[in-house]
């Protein structure tokens, strides 16, 4: 079987997590049977593909299209970009597309591959909603409230266009998504919100995202050291990841208890993306939350497992939906609890009292009392703690949406063994 | 009436200059003597963008003097002053104070007589050099504002006279400036889209023509407005070739046509034996089997089918007009939507319709040609569908298929205010109260 995992940007220019887990995916099927797979990046123009270190994953053949998208319709910026995409489908001529997101990659490129290769199945992973909204792809309104259903008529609300735009936008990104044989969802929050926008459900499936987690797993759950807990936010340092809302919830901590807290490493990028005004909160309530909260810089991806050793727990402390943070797979892999807001992916991936603990998303105090509680415990350790699934388990999954794809292509498939 | 001729020896052709007074000098394009001696005049006034007022004409004739103003019907279009002038005469900071209407008075066959415009920016006053024109361009009745000061019945019975005196114009020349290749196999319908202005949701239609089967439909594009046609050829064709691989042409006119044109270019360049005349700000979900419903009631006795069109919102826009005569404007018949605005109904299956709207009709070759293709009225607007559906209801019934639900995004293609307005509609009214007549 050939398949061709299509991600939306290329890990050696723009790391991220949709992007790793399309890498990761390709790594896992390259290691099943009889699987031939070829990744391909979407670049954008002028991005120097040299002077990045990136190694492709064992076993992958990765190739880079020159691919870019408006923000509206997700449409090639240039319909020549087809002709790159066609080079690659044609030259590979896979048995299945697998794609993960549109954007960059192009809402077009279904129709193009059922163009050139009317027998291939095509897979498409939903990484976030932007399909569902526009704003931000992350269902959170103009005014940061959560934003729970779309319509042309709420969206034009939110976004201050015109009605008739927002439904021509929703009507296409609709019609551009027929040619799809199978969406998975790397949680059921965002296939439930998938198939309420319009997706048949059967066409759905959840399955989390194929990441190799197998070298955080260090067996035993690490117990406590200090008498405050040793906190680690991973994550952009963004608005909507609410890293505000936990160092608010620091200094409130250190208020009811001095001792709580002994330290928060707070690592993560985007802060080049805050704006001036997010800049002056994050300052002032780091003054307020004094030195136990430490800014560190983006961290390397092989520090992880020393990162997330050394903390009690991490916080997930987003303040939109979320999908499946990989963040949160990679402390339950590595036995660390989460403390995260209970709302949409996070709710689901951890369990309340069973791998982490929930508060209540955008509530500082709330946060901040959880914080006290759990610094009060001798052991944050939580025996029935889930473990991620293992990547060949995800990877038979994904197979197994492969071949139901093909069969309902008419095309035969004999599934490989993992 | 009879057209006037009179001509400014010295004006040039595009933007002939006026004399007298010390004011903005204002140009009349064109005047028309009404039966009763009255005139109808078509003109502009230079202004700046955020100048205007209100515009006054009136006679003057040696015999009976200075005669009463009339108030004129306000444009406020510049890019179409700007169009009109070519480009060649228009600078940036500076517009276009358009007016048409009536002049009352009286001016004697033969007679010379002077025309005086002022207006609130200050004198205007124009000499008698009036330039001669064959017909009215059809921007003349574009932007008009909608002002009721200056709606009386003499008022838009002159606009009305103007209308009937300028159409039907000779039709323009309709060049195939891209055909996919598929279009050698003929599709069973021909889906006709008149493009005016802009093109924005034609990538809705193309891409639900991609994902139609061979042979279901074909697509007709016909762009009616010389501005955009080279963008828009551009755009369907890199897109078409190298993204939906559609059977797609697009027909350019020589010069605006109106929409009449532009949908009888659009079904005589095509063999397929079905069209759907369909407006470009219609969104159709699932074309091809939509149009196999639509089609299978394209039976003996049936003239033309059309879907139920709805707003973003799914309320009801179109299940079949009527004509009436609205309570606050008697004696002026307009086609109307019966439940426009409200929840569509629980429909139970197809029902015929007094009229249909051109947004969205599906008919036969045979029926377009047995009633002359769409009727040209005047320019782009209402009532040409209605026309079309007088004269097909005498060939077969008309019929709505509840069924086939599409959205009808109005107001991106069409602005009724930039487009004449109430004024407009009512003198539109007159006219065609006139061809319904002849047609029965």
């Amino acid at each position: 079987m050939r398949v061709l995992v299509a991600s939306h940007e290329w890990e050696g220019a723009a790391p991220g997590g949709a992007q790793r887990a399309a890498a990761a995916l390709a790594a896992g099927l390259a290691q099943a049977d009889g699987v031939n797979v070829t990744l391909a990046a979407a670049v954008r123009e002028g991005i120097d593909t040299l002077a990045s270190v990136h190694q492709p994953p064992a076993g992958v053949r990765e190739v880079l299209v020159t691919s870019e998208t408006d923000t509206e319709f997700f449409s090639w910026l240039d319909p020549a970009y087809a002709a790159h995409w066609s080079e690659v489908l044609l030259d590979v001529r896979p048995d299945v597309v697998h794609l993960h997101h549109y954007y960059h990659v192009g809402m077009e490129l279904p129709l193009l591959v059922r163009r050139l290769l009317p027998q291939t199945a095509i897979v498409m992973t939903m990484h976030e909603f932007l399909a569902i909204c526009l704003l931000s792809g992350q269902m959170v309104d103009s005014l940061g409230h959560l934003c729970v259903t779309s319509s042309p008529q709420r969206c034009a609300r939110c976004i201050g266009w015109p009605v008739h735009r927002t439904f021509a936008r929703q009507d296409y990104v609709r019609q551009a998504l027929l040619p799809v044989d199978a969406f998975i969802t790397p949680s059921e929050f965002a296939r439930g919100r998938y198939v309420v926008w319009g997706l048949a459900p059967e066409s759905v499936r959840s399955i989390p995202n194929a990441l190799a987690l197998d070298v955080l797993d260090a067996g035993a759950p690490r117990e406590r050291t200090g008498e405050g807990l040793r906190l680690a936010y991973i994550g952009q340092l963004t608005p909507t990841k609410g890293v505000d809302v936990l160092v608010e919830a620091i200094g409130i901590a250190r208020r009811l208890d001095r001792s709580a807290i002994e330290w928060v490493d707070i690592y993560g990028g985007g802060a080049d993306r805050f704006d001036e005004a997010f800049h002056r909160l994050m300052r002032q309530l780091g003054q307020e939350a004094g030195p136990q909260v430490r800014f560190l810089v983006p961290y390397a991806q092989a520090a992880l497992p020393a990162i997330l050793h050394s903390a009690d727990a991490i916080v997930v402390p987003s303040v939109w939906w979320e999908n499946s943070p990989v963040v949160i797979e990679e402390a339950l892999a590595r036995r660390v609890p989460v403390v995260c807001s209970d709302i949409g992916g996070m709710a689901e991936k951890v369990r309340d009292g069973m791998d982490g603990w929930h508060f209540p998303a955008g509530n500082a105090a709330a946060l901040a009392e959880v914080l006290v509680r759990l610094s009060h415990e001798a052991s944050l350790a939580l025996p029935g703690m889930r473990r991620p699934d293992p990547v060949a388990d995800v990877v038979g999954r994904h197979l197994q949406v492969y071949s139901e794809a093909l069969e309902s292509r008419g095309a035969k498939s004999t599934l490989p063994a993992v | 009436m009879r057209r006037l001729f009179a001509r400014n020896s010295t004006a040039s052709p595009t933007r002939p200059s006026s004399t007298g007074g010390d004011g903005p000098r204002a140009q009349v394009d064109t005047a028309w003597v009404l039966d009763d001696g009255s005139l109808c005049i078509d003109g502009w006034l230079p202004t700046t963008p955020t100048e205007s007022g209100d515009v006054y004409a009136r006679v003057v004739t040696s015999s009976a003097g200075v005669q009463p103003a009339g108030r004129l019907f306000r444009k406020h279009r510049p890019d179409v002053a700007a169009h009109l002038l070519g480009g060649s005469g228009y600078q940036a900071g500076t517009a276009e104070l358009g007016f048409v209407g009536h002049v009352p008075g009286h001016v004697t066959p033969g007679e010379p007589f002077s025309l005086e415009v002022s207006c609130d920016l200050g004198s205007a006053v124009t000499q008698p050099l009036l330039v001669t024109s064959d017909a009215v361009p059809e921007e003349a009745f574009m932007g008009l504002a909608i002002d009721p000061d200056t709606i009386t019945p003499t008022s838009i019975a002159s606009l009305a006279s103007v209308m009937r005196h300028s159409f039907p114009k000779p039709l323009p020349a309709a060049t195939t400036a891209y055909a996919h290749s598929s279009l050698e196999t003929v599709a069973s319908v021909n889906v006709v889209v008149p493009v005016y202005g802009g093109f924005t949701y034609l990538r809705n239609l193309l891409l639900a023509l991609a994902g139609a089967q061979t042979g279901a439909a074909e697509l007709t594009i016909v762009c009616d407005d010389p501005r955009i046609a080279d963008e828009l050829v551009t755009w369907a064709g890199r897109w078409n070739e190298a993204v939906y691989d559609a059977p797609v042409r697009v027909l350019v006119h020589d010069r605006n046509g109106g929409f009449a044109a532009a949908c009888n270019s659009g079904w005589q360049a095509s063999l397929s034996p079905l069209h759907l005349l369909l407006n470009s700000d219609v969104i159709v979900d699932s074309l091809a089997a939509d149009l196999a419903h639509l089609s299978s009631l394209l039976v003996e006795g049936v003239a033309a089918v059309a879907p139920v069109l709805l707003f973003p919102d799914g309320s009801l826009q179109h299940d079949g007009m009527i004509l009436v005569e609205p309570d606050n404007l008697p004696g002026f018949t307009v086609p109307g939507h019966p439940g426009k605005g409200l929840a569509p109904a629980a429909w139970s299956g197809p029902f015929d319709a007094e009229l249909l709207t051109g947004a969205a009709i599906l008919t036969t070759t045979e029926v377009l040609q047995e009633v002359g293709g769409v009727p040209p009225v005047y320019g782009r607007g209402d009532f040409e569908d209605v026309l079309l559906s007088v004269a097909m209801s005498r060939l077969g019934r008309l019929v709505v298929d509840p069924d086939v639900r599409w959205t009808h995004v109005e107001g991106v293609s069409y602005d009724r205010d930039q487009h004449g307005g109430l004024p407009v509609t009512l003198a539109k009214s007159m006219v065609i109260a006139e061809r319904l007549k002849e047609l029965s």
